[in-house]
Formats: structure tokens, C-alpha cells, sequence
């Protein structure tokens, strides 16, 4: 059972790197993050660890609704239609997602991390997270996806933590989650403002900040 | 009876910190910021030098623990008896300079932030004391950073003018450069003893293989030689020193690398214990270059402080000619003569702390009366400053080693360490290289005699060649006096060594278990026997020389006459414009070692007749060639190194990005 779940959040990420329209990688995300709460609350199912439930509706909360939310309203304001670009193809970034996960699958298995009975499937598809995370942060130009790539690490790095000890303690847990809120915001705020200034939000365009 | 002595100690301190934040509260107000800061740090360098003096004569150490920072790294501070020595000398350079400037200071009223200033100087004496007492790695590397910048500070007063922004970058740089080094050589310590302080240091390092020795003095010796000045380290010196307001420079000059000479020394005998011979050899061999090329390029200089600058290098390899023999001597077990040349080299920082100081403050009175540090733009001076005028002399004989002055004292026993390396030790190297170093002793003797004879020359006699020089007043009586009493110093210093003895002695006990009596400064090398001559015994046998080469000359050539009248000048009156100057009086020198500097000269002939010319403009540009030759293609090639790494940094977050994973994965692939 719990392989599946992984599959589905291992898909997701991928799918990530394979839409066309910047509006649809919210629904994904927040399809994401459910699957994360889900996995959280089937932890908290099978240890009874109180701390697994607050974690699991806090996401959730948090990033399964609010952050889609406040996504959904940014690119509105923007525009809705807008097509993504890449820097690679889309069957290049495919294979080179492939080449990630695997990559992630194979560093694990040699990693003999401390795992946990339950948490144990997760790791592996939770390293691979964090890769494609940041292979969504390179390979996407708009700024808005950015932010996505970086719940995407977030969310990959929550896992690591649930897969190897249960999660991390409480406050850390509150902190990390207070963190992505502001992010999303900062970074729903700032791509309306860098928009409205110089009507793109591509990010190639910082280029001309280097000295 | 100790607890008396801490208090000293403590309270010096506090002078200093009251100094510190007095001159910043009263900044508005620059006479009192003036006078509050070189007030208390002159009643804190009397206090340190009392707490140094009993320290060293009670033989007992002190110690104060101010701050446990964490249970290994403790603020301590250690007065043992090499301690003291160098508190010793910063608190009596610091009482000198002090006085002398709450006059020089004046000359920035109205025009420069003064508390500032005066709050800069406290804090750089607090550094050095607590460079020189602190008794664990890290209070020391923080000491001894908080000196580095502090001075860097200091040097960039005057930041408006480009060339001292420009010093003061080179400084900084190589500064940190040292102290890289000398981090290094710490950790390695650490490393290998598992503890930080000194104390555990100097139990455990004796006893590391020969091959970490050797690394950590290596270390230790770059480290502490670039702050040092020692060449091809030395290039911040001739700009540092001369940028800094000039009771700085005399601080800097003479107090602030010789810890450097401090550091060494505790590395070298504290900690490492007995090392192998090419250390002393190595180090030898530095004080030689050092000594010679540092007063060669002085000699070509017209700056009277990018001069003192330069000597400072020649003194610092004069003092590293003794460390090496003392090192080479202990190698191979010959504790008096190493005592010998350990007590040379002490006595010979003690030395050129004053008289370096005396001159720095000099060259400050010229600078401050005249405005310029350029001795061609001088001349005549003793008329209007004959205070300020025999001080220099005072303070140039010294320099020169000329007896009875006490630079004298230090050079005679420094000369007989090196011959002792040629007639005590059975190595045919050390034969030839004790030799090879007395040698280049004397010849840099001969260009630093011959250097003070070209500034005080051509800066105060003769008649003024600008209007710069001929209306100038003396200087203020504070400045004066700092420097009386460093002249003062010199005398007592050069004609009873047996006071300094008194203080060095205790270290050499420590590290020799010998103590020199005044006989034995005076061993004659070549005779294995403890035959000495006496100093009161040369003196004597020279004035009956003397007396009688005056009356063999009266007997043949009769009574002198003198004759009074003006100079004939083919007609034409004599103008100041006829003088010969300090770059003519150097230029046979330049000549003879062209290759060394790597001179640019161009003489313009303007006029219808080459014979009869109008105007003659002549061009002299002398570049060192360890500059040329080493500095340049070493910054050179750092540059294009730089721009070819540059590519790296595409402005691109994407690639950034790409970095981040690449290394992420590779680390995770790494470890297992």
C-alpha cells in the first residue's frame, strides 16, 4: 500500500515537469500535498504519535489548501492562460526526471539511513522529491514556478523527516510550516509586483542584474 | 606582594578602555578628547611598565582570568617573563609616544574627527598588551586581529587622500594574509594536542614528530614574518607606515612587529622545545636578505618615514639574524652562546623600539612644522628646531649603532653571536654562513650610517631649499618631551646594558638555564676561554690613541688656523637651488645596485645649446624588483584566474541551481 502512495507522489512531481499551462500546476500541488497528509495521517494511524495528526492536518491545511489558494489567486490576477516555458524540451526534462529518480533510488540504497517501520517505503521517493523539486526550480523560467519547485523540496524534505524519525519535533515542525506560508505569499506578492513592473516574469531576464 | 602587580596589570588596562570610550564621549570637543585619551594611556603604559618591571624582578608570573568564553577558550591574561619583556616595551613606547601626542594631535583640531583617532590609538595599545599576555590560541588570534584592524583603521585616518586608501588596502590584505598563516599553524597545534592554550602547548608540542614541527614553525614563521616585515613580505611596511598619522607609525614601527617577534618566539622555544638546526639557519638566512635588501632600498628613498619604514625591515632581519643563531646554537646544544645571541636579539627589539620611536616622532616634527615628508623639499631646519634636530641625530646615531647610544649595545652583541657561529661550531656551513652573515651586518651598517648622514643632512642643515622650510616654528613642548624621554632611553640603554640584562636575563634563564653576566656580552669569539675585554678598557685605549694622533698631527703640522669668509661661487650669489640633494646623495648607490631597483631615469636637456642649456628636468623612478619581479605576475595571475572562474558566475539562477543539485547528489554518491 504505502509503495503506492509513494508512486503517486513520485507522478506527481513529474507531472509537474510536464504542463502546459502555469495554472495547472496548482491542482497538482494541492494533489501533492493531500497525498502528503495522507501518508502523515496513515503514520499517525498505525504509531499513535499525536504529533503526526496536528502535522497531518496542518498540511493539510496549510499546503493542500492555502497555498493553492493563494497560488490560484496569483496567477488569476496575472494570467490564467499563460503558457509555461522550459529551458529543455518536454520529453528532454522527462528523461532527465527519470534519470533524477533513479539516481534518488540508487543514493538511498546505499545510504542505509535510520529508518523508521512505517516510514521506511517513503524514503527513497522523498530524496527523489527534493531532486525533481529543484530540476522544477531550473528547468521552469517563470517565477512562479519557483515557488512551486521549492513546496515541491519542502514537501520532499517533510517526508525525509516523517520516513527516518516520525517527523521532527513540534516547534521545528510549526516553524517550517509558518516559513513556507510567508514564502508563498512573499512570492505571490513579489511575481504580481515584478509583473506589473516589467510585464514578464521570466526569470532569465535577472540575468542583467550581475555585475 | 603578586596581588599588587595584578592590580598594576589590571588597571593599566582599564586606562586604556577609559581612554577608549572617553576620547569617543567628548568627540565633540577635540582638546578634551585629546587630552583624556593620551592622558590615560600614558598613565596606563606607567602602570604596565611597573607590573613588568616587578614582574620580571620577583621572577613570578601573573595571571588573570577575565572570561571563560567556553570551558576550552578562556580570556586570560599571562604574564610570564617573555610577556613581560614585551609589555615592558609597548608600555614605555606607549608612555613616549602619548606625550608626545597630545601635541601632535593638535594638528588635526577642526579637521579631523580627533576622538576617534585618540580612541583608536587606546584600543590598538589594548590589542597589543593583550597580544603579548593572552595565554590561549583563540583570545590570541582575536587579539591579534583586533591589532591588525585596528591599525588598518589607523593607517586609513587621512582616507580622502587616494595613495593612503591605497596603503592601507595593501596592508589589510597582506595583514590577513599572515594571519591565515598563523591560524593554520594554531590548528595544527590543536590538532595534534587536542587543547587550545599555551600552557598545554608548550607540554605536548615537544613531543610531536619532527616532520609537524617543522610544519607548524614554517607556518609560524610566514605568519608571524609578514607582520613582521620581513622581505619579500615586507611590501605593506614602506606604505603602511609612512600613511599613518606619525605617532601611529612610531607605534606601529616599533612596538606592533615586534609581537610578531613575540609570536615567533613563544612558538619557537615555548612550544616546539628543541627543533632541528635548518631552522636557525632558515631564519638566519631571512634576517640577512632582510637586513641588507631592506637598507638598501631605504637608502634610495627621499621619504624620511618611507625610510624609517624601510629600516624597520633591515632591524627586524638584524633581530632575525639573532633569532637564527640563538635557534642554530640551541640546536646544537651550546646554551651560553645561545644565550648570547637570545639576549642580542631581546635587547636588540628593547633598542630599536626607542630609537625607532625617537625617529618616527621626529620625522612626525618635521612633518608637523613643515608639512612635508620630503627631504628635498627641506634644509636648514636645525636653525629653527635645534630641539627637534639633536633628538634625530640622537635618535639616527643610535640607529647607526654609533657608541655610546644603545643601538650600539645590541648590534656588538648581535656581531659576536654570528662570529661565534664561525669559531664554536664544528659544521663547515656554519663556519662560512656566520661569516657570510657578520659580513652582510657590517655592510648594512655602513648604508644605515650613511642613510641617517643623507636625511638629517640634507632635512636640517644647509639652507632651506622651499619656502616650506625656512618658516617653520618648534614644535609644541609635549612633543618634545616624548621624545626626550626616548632619548633619554638611549643613552642610559647604550651606556648601562647591565639594567637591560636584568630583564632579559630572566627569559634566557627560562629557555637556556644561563644567565650573561656583563663579562659576557663582551667574549672575544676566536678565544675559547671566558677571556673578555672590557668596554671601560676599549674607551680608554681609544683616547690615548686618539690624544695621541692630536699631538703627532700638531708636532708635524702645527697650530690649525681658520680663516672666515663667504664661499666663492664663480661670481654668482649661492642659492639654495645649488645644494647638493638627498637623490644625489644616493644615486652612487642606485647606480651600483641598478639591477636591485630597476631604475627609469631620463634627463631632459631644454634650451637652443646642449652647452648653455635653459632648463634641465631629470627624472629618477625606482621600482623595487621583488615588486616588479614577484608581486606583479603573483597578482597578476590571481586576476586572471579569477576572470576565468568568473564564468562560473552566469548571473543564471537556473545554473545556480544546477550547482546546488549537481553537489547535492555528488556529496550523497560520496559519502555512504
Amino acid at each position: 500500500m504505502e509503495q503506492w502512495i509513494a508512486m503517486l507522489l513520485l507522478v506527481s512531481a513529474i507531472w509537474l515537469l510536464q504542463i502546459r499551462k502555469i495554472s495547472d500546476s496548482v491542482p497538482i500541488l494541492a494533489f501533492q500535498s493531500f497525498i502528503l497528509a495522507l501518508t502523515a495521517g496513515a503514520m499517525w494511524y498505525q504509531t499513535k504519535l499525536s504529533h503526526l495528526l496536528i502535522a497531518a492536518l496542518l498540511t493539510l491545511i496549510v499546503k493542500a489548501i492555502i497555498i493553492p489558494a493563494i497560488l490560484h489567486y496569483t496567477i488569476k490576477k496575472i494570467d490564467v492562460h499563460r503558457r509555461v516555458e522550459r529551458v529543455t524540451s518536454k520529453y528532454t526534462s522527462l528523461l532527465i526526471s527519470i534519470i533524477l529518480s533513479v539516481a534518488g533510488f540508487y543514493v538511498t540504497s546505499r545510504l542505509h539511513l535510520p529508518s523508521t517501520k512505517f516510514g521506511a517505503p517513503y524514503l527513497p521517493v522523498s530524496i527523489t522529491l527534493v531532486f525533481l523539486g529543484t530540476f522544477i526550480m531550473i528547468d521552469h523560467k517563470k517565477a512562479l514556478m519557483q515557488g512551486i519547485g521549492l513546496i515541491t523540496i519542502e514537501n520532499g524534505l517533510f517526508l525525509v523527516a516523517q520516513s527516518i524519525s516520525y517527523g521532527m519535533p513540534m516547534m521545528v515542525e510549526l516553524g517550517i510550516f509558518f516559513d513556507m506560508l510567508v514564502t508563498v505569499v512573499i512570492i505571490g506578492i513579489l511575481s504580481l509586483r515584478i509583473h506589473s513592473t516589467f510585464e514578464s516574469l521570466n526569470i532569465v531576464n535577472m540575468r542583467s542584474l550581475k555585475g | 606582594m603578586e596581588v599588587f602587580e595584578i592590580w598594576l596589570f589590571v588597571l593599566s588596562l582599564l586606562f586604556f578602555v577609559l581612554g577608549a570610550f572617553g576620547a569617543i564621549f567628548f568627540s565633540r570637543r577635540a582638546k578634551w578628547a585629546n587630552f583624556l585619551a593620551h592622558s590615560s594611556a600614558l598613565i596606563g603604559g606607567l602602570l604596565g611598565a611597573a607590573a613588568a618591571w616587578l614582574v620580571l624582578s620577583t621572577k613570578q608570573s601573573i595571571s588573570v582570568t577575565a572570561w571563560t568564553i567556553m570551558s576550552d577558550i578562556v580570556l586570560r591574561f599571562r604574564v610570564d617573563m617573555l610577556s613581560a619583556f614585551f609589555l615592558f616595551v609597548i608600555s614605555l613606547l606607549t608612555v613616549a609616544v602619548s606625550l608626545y601626542s597630545i601635541g601632535y594631535v593638535t594638528e588635526y583640531y577642526e579637521k579631523k574627527p580627533v576622538g576617534l583617532l585618540g580612541s583608536g590609538f587606546n584600543i590598538f595599545l589594548l590589542s597589543m598588551v593583550a597580544v603579548v599576555t593572552v595565554d590561549n590560541s583563540v583570545s590570541f588570534l582575536i587579539a591579534w586581529e583586533l591589532m591588525s584592524l585596528i591599525s588598518f583603521f589607523l593607517v586609513m585616518f587621512e582616507h580622502e587622500k587616494p595613495e593612503i586608501r591605497k596603503a592601507g588596502y595593501v596592508y589589510v590584505v597582506m595583514t590577513h594574509f599572515g594571519t591565515v598563516f598563523i591560524i593554520l599553524s594554531f590548528l595544527t597545534l590543536f590538532f595534534f594536542t587536542n587543547r587550545l592554550d599555551f600552557q598545554s602547548f608548550t607540554q605536548a608540542a615537544s613531543d610531536l614528530p619532527t616532520s609537524v614541527k617543522n610544519m607548524i614553525f614554517l607556518m609560524s614563521l610566514i605568519g608571524f614574518g609578514t607582520k613582521a616585515g620581513i622581505i619579500p613580505l615586507h611590501v605593506w611596511l614602506p606604505r603602511a607606515h609612512p600613511a599613518a598619522p606619525s605617532h601611529v607609525s612610531a607605534l606601529m614601527s616599533a612596538v606592533m612587529i615586534k609581537t610578531a617577534v613575540y609570536g615567533l618566539l613563544r612558538v619557537s622555544y615555548d612550544f616546539l622545545g628543541d627543533g632541528t638546526s635548518w631552522w636557525g639557519a632558515v631564519v638566519l638566512g631571512i634576517g640577512v636578505i632582510s637586513a641588507a635588501l631592506g637598507i638598501l632600498f631605504g637608502v634610495a628613498e627621499n621619504d624620511m618615514k618611507r625610510f624609517l619604514a624601510f629600516s624597520s625591515a633591515e632591524n627586524i632581519g638584524i633581530i632575525f639574524m639573532g633569532l637564527g643563531a640563538s635557534l642554530l646554537f640551541r640546536s646544537y646544544h651550546e646554551p651560553l652562546l645561545g644565550a648570547l645571541a637570545l639576549t642580542a636579539l631581546l635587547y636588540h627589539v628593547l633598542n630599536h623600539a626607542i630609537f625607532k620611536g625617537l625617529l618616527f616622532m621626529g620625522a612626525g616634527s618635521v612633518l608637523y612644522a613643515t608639512h612635508t615628508k620630503n627631504i628635498n623639499e627641506l634644509g636648514g631646519l636645525i636653525r629653527q628646531m635645534p630641539w627637534t634636530a639633536s633628538l634625530f641625530l640622537i635618535g639616527g646615531m643610535s640607529l647607526a649603532a654609533l657608541p655610546p647610544f644603545n643601538g650600539f649595545i645590541s648590534e656588538w652583541a648581535t656581531f659576536q653571536s654570528l662570529l661565534h657561529l664561525s669559531f664554536s661550531l664544528d659544521h663547515p656551513v656554519w663556519k662560512t654562513a656566520g661569516g657570510l652573515a657578520a659580513a652582510a651586518l657590517g655592510l648594512t651598517g655602513a648604508f644605515v650610517a650613511g642613510s641617517v648622514v643623507k636625511h638629517f643632512g640634507t632635512a636640517f642643515l644647509a639652507l632651506p631649499r622651499t619656502p616650506r622650510a625656512a618658516h617653520v616654528k618648534e614644535v609644541p613642548i609635549a612633543m618634545r618631551l616624548g621624545m626626550m624621554i626616548l632619548a633619554f632611553g638611549t643613552l642610559i640603554l647604550g651606556m648601562w646594558p647591565g639594567f637591560v640584562l636584568h630583564m632579559t636575563n630572566r627569559i634566557v634563564e627560562s629557555y637556556f638555564h644561563k644567565s650573561l653576566t656583563g663579562r659576557a656580552m663582551l667574549y672575544v669569539p676566536f678565544q675559547h676561554s671566558s677571556e673578555s675585554i672590557s668596554l671601560g678598557g676599549v674607551l680608554v685605549i681609544l683616547l690615548f690613541l686618539s690624544t695621541l694622533i692630536l699631538i703627532s698631527l700638531r708636532a708635524s703640522v702645527g697650530k690649525s688656523n681658520n680663516r672666515f669668509d663667504e664661499t666663492w661661487n664663480c661670481g654668482t650669489p649661492i642659492l639654495p637651488s645649488m645644494e647638493y640633494t638627498g637623490t644625489s646623495y644616493s644615486h652612487p648607490v642606485l647606480m651600483i645596485f641598478k639591477r636591485l631597483y630597476g631604475i627609469e631615469r631620463s634627463v631632459d636637456v631644454q634650451g637652443e645649446y646642449a652647452y648653455y642649456p635653459k632648463r634641465i628636468r631629470h627624472r629618477l623612478k625606482t621600482e623595487s624588483m621583488i615588486e616588479s619581479k614577484l608581486y606583479r605576475p603573483l597578482i597578476h595571475g590571481t586576476v586572471l584566474l579569477s576572470q576565468r572562474l568568473r564564468a562560473i558566475q552566469s548571473g543564471n539562477l537556473q545554473s545556480y541551481l544546477a550547482y546546488m543539485i549537481i553537489t547535492l547528489i555528488v556529496l550523497l554518491l560520496w559519502i555512504r
